[in-house]
């Protein structure tokens, strides 16, 4: 550690009579707080907590990861069913934006460094806007699998009837409705009453909140999205009756709502089920005398298709609570970006939120083949 | 570095801005393996690598990962301690995932063989 | 600077304010950023849930006076012991040492003017009232029987409030895990010039390694209570079997958090031992390095054997192996401090001073605790005595002989330091004698018992072991009355007790450089990092009713160890 100067420069102040710190500002700069002797401690301090805040991140994760691990060595089977449920074309589409993300985040943090401000700004709008993007994405496979009744294991319903199901993809499109809504409103108020710092703060917030509708588009736009992979992981059978599914995006959201199609899928599936079920029942329970067995197996199996989500859902949904705690933390920076409050010797928040951005990225890495690419 | 040598006669002056062909190149490789990893897993039956898929697109998050830290995350121009803190964090994580599973691979016989119909109502769900 | 001139610094003028003066008014506490009125803010909670707690334990040792029903139902017993353990456990052990007193003393220890994140440090100290008001939620709405283990599947079936007590371990997690980040990297980035890694206190060394656990560990704890939440609100599924999950991965995740967590509770503690020790023996403290290494010798090696807690628990046989190895591993870095606390006291000038008497009966205490812990780690005598009074016996030996016990001698040795008076010596030591006899005859007779095959929570019992509840029983009321005392001593002495000097003790450390209470940036002047241990320069001085520094004899004394000449 650099050797530090004096306390006296705070300590003589104390003696004087106000212990209020921000009445005295640090010889390296206002954001330099009193018990720190230099920037430089002080970013050293901040970026070590930052450290050991994604340790406990990862620690924090590694539950899940043990959680996978264990169910898919156990019952590789069960996520061999499931994955076709997962549009690995999407999944891929998410991770380029998430890693995207990361490189606008990083190139953030090297215009904060050079007191680069505009650059920092639009780094980290498109920072936003990709998390968003992400977001939409997810909200649209999110939406579609419970349409379709994959729910975690309580609530699995794949392959039953599907009654009348609320309006999911409203529901969670709202919050991102009113934000944008909101962030859209203020940024004309604030245009109006020419207060240029809050105009400019609320444009770049309507513009990353808009990104999400942007991955909604994306999700729906993708020629193969959820119906080609079914087909594919149906095999032969299917794949006959299947190109009227790849004809055109705007087929999905009726094939949804009427119903029918998705009736097939789960015949199928149920075929493909009964037969998996029936090996391994031979296997395991050759003996057993039980005369219910079949319908009582036969829905064991469906929950344990359940268990998959339900791994599914805790780990991509924890994860998106972290995109979600993300786009705060960068807001909070865009607020202070546009403060021009970085500078040579203070651009600790800029890097630190960027660490965290990395790590989100980095547990999505992983959990982008384990989830999506499962063979 | 020739980036801030302008700078570099500041005093408090402690940054490492990462070169923007780096962050590029950064980019380029890890858009690259995702591509690949995706295009495995597609040809996974074709390239006959069967039960290695696994280990094969976890290997290639891995090398991701790894450009993510030490890159993007500037793990290579930082302090020491903070890259044995961060690295050994995933020790732990290691430790915790290789002792459970191990003991869960023990104990999975029992669970398995365990007869159904012995198993309470609740077991067979929903009912 | 001349050890006149710092003297002279030290004790020539009193300070106009200190930290308890310098502002007033509710908003100045609960908005302070001041890690000392922080720490006082934590020390009052943990007291007030510590009472709750041992209120609850009172009530059930009374109950368990006789064999058959007296005044507690069979669930009310339940949820009673489940709340003195999730309470005592959660909301008083784990904060009571880092973040009440080590919240004090660790940055004016260090000669630091706070910690490294004094918002992220109040942060905590909220996020520790937020969990315990979910505690409450769930006492008061319907109270958890579980035990403080949440174990599946009865923590899925059960009715009571399982979710409210799970967020509020999830948020006290959360708390502290921030009190351990911030002594990380206090201690990493915040340490004065001269102030080398092995110039600082050994309960530095100590908070450390607790901090190390808290950032590691908790984590898993989060994720555990999340995952029960979840398995109780949308039926998850990964740890309910009737949903194909797995109850001992449960097992698995809980104490891969709680054994260690066993370590944050006594890690400070034997810090505050170590302090205590040197300091009321007036002598170097014994093998200075390898109490130090021990503490992160033990640190890393709690993660190796939390499955001990499920010899018995279907966990399978390899493993039981394995951990049952491990676990022995633990008790030479614990042995190795024992024998230094022991050779530090040999030829010590002891003063039985109350933290003293403290510190002498930890080393009693801990040591039958620790020893006793190694039948339980040994597979054969586990399964015989697991789930006994044996093994509650045991962890309170660890956990109250231990930790409580250390918390209140530091309590003694820092009050002064904390509020500048001096408490009742005489009372101060009835309390510590009283605490001890009537901790002994509380859980001695449950050692007998337990191996005699009583089971723990268990509202009823056979006669036979009738006697021995009968006793601890007994033993429980004398250590109410024992910690009454203690307690009185302590709040009398803020009205009534003589102003304490700036250093009472004799220590060597940077806290008893400083006035008495500290002011608000901990220190009017630079700080002189001596060797914490070393008591040559010090001595009584009448006047101040205190030790001060004196010029080191010439020659002889300051020859063995040369300290790099770093006046500031």
């Amino acid at each position: 550690m650099t050797t530090a100067k004096p306390v006296d420069v705070n300590g003589n102040a104390i003696e004087g009579h106000s212990h209020d710190d921000h009445h005295h500002e640090h010889p390296d700069g206002p954001f330099i707080a009193h018990h720190f002797e230099t920037a430089e401690q002080q970013f050293d301090s901040g970026k070590l907590g930052m450290w050991l805040f994604l340790v406990q991140e990862i620690l924090f994760f590694s539950g899940l990861f043990v959680a996978y691990i264990i169910y898919r060595n156990h019952n590789p089977e069960i996520f061999e069913a499931a994955h076709v449920h997962l549009d690995k074309w999407l999944g891929g589409l998410n991770t380029l934006v998430l890693l995207f993300s990361s490189l606008t985040m990083a190139w953030a943090v090297r215009c904060s460094q050079l007191e680069q401000h505009l650059g920092a700004v639009i780094n980290i709008v498109i920072t936003m806007v990709c998390a968003n993007i992400f977001l939409g994405v997810k909200a649209i496979e999110y939406t579609h699998k419970w349409e379709l009744g994959l729910f975690w294991a309580s609530a699995y319903t794949y392959g039953q009837p599907q009654g009348d199901h609320p309006p999911y993809l409203l529901w969670i499109s709202a919050p991102f409705i009113i934000c944008t809504l909101v962030s859209t409103m203020l940024a004309i108020y604030f245009r109006v009453t020419a207060s240029d710092f809050w105009f400019k703060f609320f444009l770049c917030m309507a513009i990353s909140f808009s990104g999400y509708f942007g991955g909604l588009g994306i999700a729906w736009a993708m020629p193969s999205a959820e119906h080609a992979d079914h087909g594919s992981a149906h095999g032969e059978v299917h794949a006959s009756a299947d190109p009227g599914h790849n004809a055109s995006g705007e087929n999905h959201e009726d094939d949804d709502h009427n119903g029918q199609p998705s009736d097939e899928h789960a015949k199928d599936e149920h075929a493909k089920d009964e037969h998996a079920k029936d090996e391994h029942a031979g296997d395991e329970h050759a003996g057993d005398e039980h005369a219910g067995e079949s319908t009582h197996d036969q829905q064991k199996q469906e929950v344990n298709m359940g268990g998959f989500f339900s791994i599914y859902y805790i780990m991509t949904g924890l994860h998106a609570i972290h995109i979600i705690a993300g786009i705060i933390a960068l807001t909070w920076l865009l607020y202070r970006v546009l403060a021009l409050h970085f500078r040579k010797n203070y651009f600790g928040p800029v890097e630190n939120v960027g660490l965290y951005w990395h790590l989100v990225d980095l547990i999505w890495i992983y959990l982008f083949p384990m989830m999506y690419l499962i063979h | 570095m020739s980036h801030n040598s302008q700078h570099s006669e500041d005093h408090a002056y402690f940054s490492h801005p990462m070169p923007v062909w780096m962050m590029l190149a950064v980019f380029v490789a890890l858009v690259s393996l995702t591509v690949l990893t995706v295009i495995m897993s597609e040809l996974t039956e074709a390239l006959m690598i069967g039960q290695w898929e696994l280990w094969v697109s976890m290997g290639i998050a891995t090398v991701k990962a790894l450009l993510v830290i030490f890159f993007f995350m500037h793990v290579l121009y930082d302090k020491s301690f903070n890259r044995l803190m961060f690295f050994s964090s995933f020790l732990f994580a290691a430790l915790f995932i290789a002792l459970t599973l191990l003991d869960s691979y023990q104990y999975q016989d029992d669970i398995s063989s365990f007869p159904v119909s012995e198993r309470p109502d609740r077991l067979v769900g929903g009912q | 600077m001349s050890i006149a001139k710092q003297r002279e610094k030290l004790f020539g003028h009193a300070p106009e304010t200190n930290f308890l003066t310098e502002s007033k008014g509710w908003a100045s506490w609960l908005c302070t950023l001041d890690h000392k009125r922080i720490g006082i803010m934590y020390l009052i909670g943990v007291m007030g849930a510590f009472c709750l707690a041992g209120i609850f334990a009172l009530i059930l040792r009374i109950e368990l006076f006789t064999p058959g029903q007296m005044f507690l139902g069979n669930q009310t017993y339940n949820r009673m012991f489940t709340l003195h353990g999730a309470i005592m456990v959660f909301v008083f052990i784990i904060p009571s040492i880092p973040a009440a007193l080590g919240n004090f003393v660790l940055p004016v220890m260090l000669g630091a003017k706070d910690v490294a994140f004094p918002r992220l440090n109040l942060a905590s100290f909220y996020l520790w009232m937020g969990g315990t008001f979910f505690f409450i939620v769930s006492m008061v709405s319907n109270a958890l029987d579980t035990g403080w283990t949440f174990y599946t599947p009865y923590s899925v079936q059960t009715s009571t409030a399982v979710i409210a007590a799970t967020t509020g371990v999830f948020i006290l997690g959360f708390s502290s895990i921030f009190t351990g980040l911030n002594f990380i990297v206090t201690v990493n980035t915040m340490r004065p010039p001269g102030m080398t890694w092995f110039k600082m206190p050994l309960m530095l060394w100590a908070l450390y390694s607790t901090a190390i656990i808290q950032v590691l560990a908790t984590p898993v704890l989060a994720i555990t209570g999340l995952l029960l939440m979840a398995e109780r609100i949308i039926g998850l599924g990964i740890f309910d079997p009737a949903l194909g999950g797995d109850p001992v991965l449960f097992q698995h995740f809980f104490w891969f958090y709680s054994h260690p967590a066993v370590y944050i509770m006594i890690l400070p503690a034997m810090g505050i031992i170590s302090e205590l020790i040197a300091v009321h023996a007036q002598k170097k403290i014994f093998g200075y390095d390898f109490i130090a290494y021990s503490s992160i010798a033990i640190a890393l090696l709690s993660f190796l054997v939390w499955g001990h807690h499920m010899f018995t628990s279907g966990q399978s046989e390899m493993v039981i192996v394995i951990f049952s190895a491990l676990t022995f591993s633990v008790a030479i870095p614990s042995a190795v401090k024992v024998f230094n606390w022991v050779a530090t006291l040999y030829k010590g000038s002891i003063a039985l001073t109350t933290p003293m008497c403290y510190a002498l009966s930890f080393i009693f205490l801990f040591g039958i605790g620790g020893l006793t812990g190694l039948p339980l780690g040994t597979l054969s005598t586990d399964i015989h005595l697991h789930d006994t009074y044996f093994v509650v016996a045991h962890f309170h030996y660890v956990m109250v002989g231990g930790t409580l016990i250390a918390f209140l001698g530091g309590l003694f040795h820092w009050w002064p330091k904390m509020f500048g008076r001096m408490y009742n010596e005489r009372g101060g030591q009835w309390g510590a004698l009283l605490v001890f006899v009537g901790f002994n005859v509380t859980f001695f007779p449950q050692f007998i018992m337990g191996s005699r095959g009583m089971p723990r929570r268990y509202a009823r019992y056979d006669p036979e072991y009738q006697i021995f509840h009968q006793l601890s029983t007994i033993g429980a009321i004398i250590l109410g009355i024992g910690l009454l005392i203690a307690g009185y001593v302590l709040i009398t002495s803020l009205y009534r007790g003589k102003r304490a000097p700036g250093n009472p003790w004799g220590a060597a450390t940077l806290e008893f450089q400083c006035c008495s209470p500290p002011t608000f940036h901990n220190f009017e002047h630079d700080v002189i990092v001596n060797d914490p241990y070393d008591y040559s320069s010090i001595e009584f001085d009448e006047k101040v009713d205190g030790y001060v520094p004196v010029e080191p004899a010439p020659a002889e004394e300051s020859a063995p160890n040369p300290l790099p000449a770093e006046t500031t």
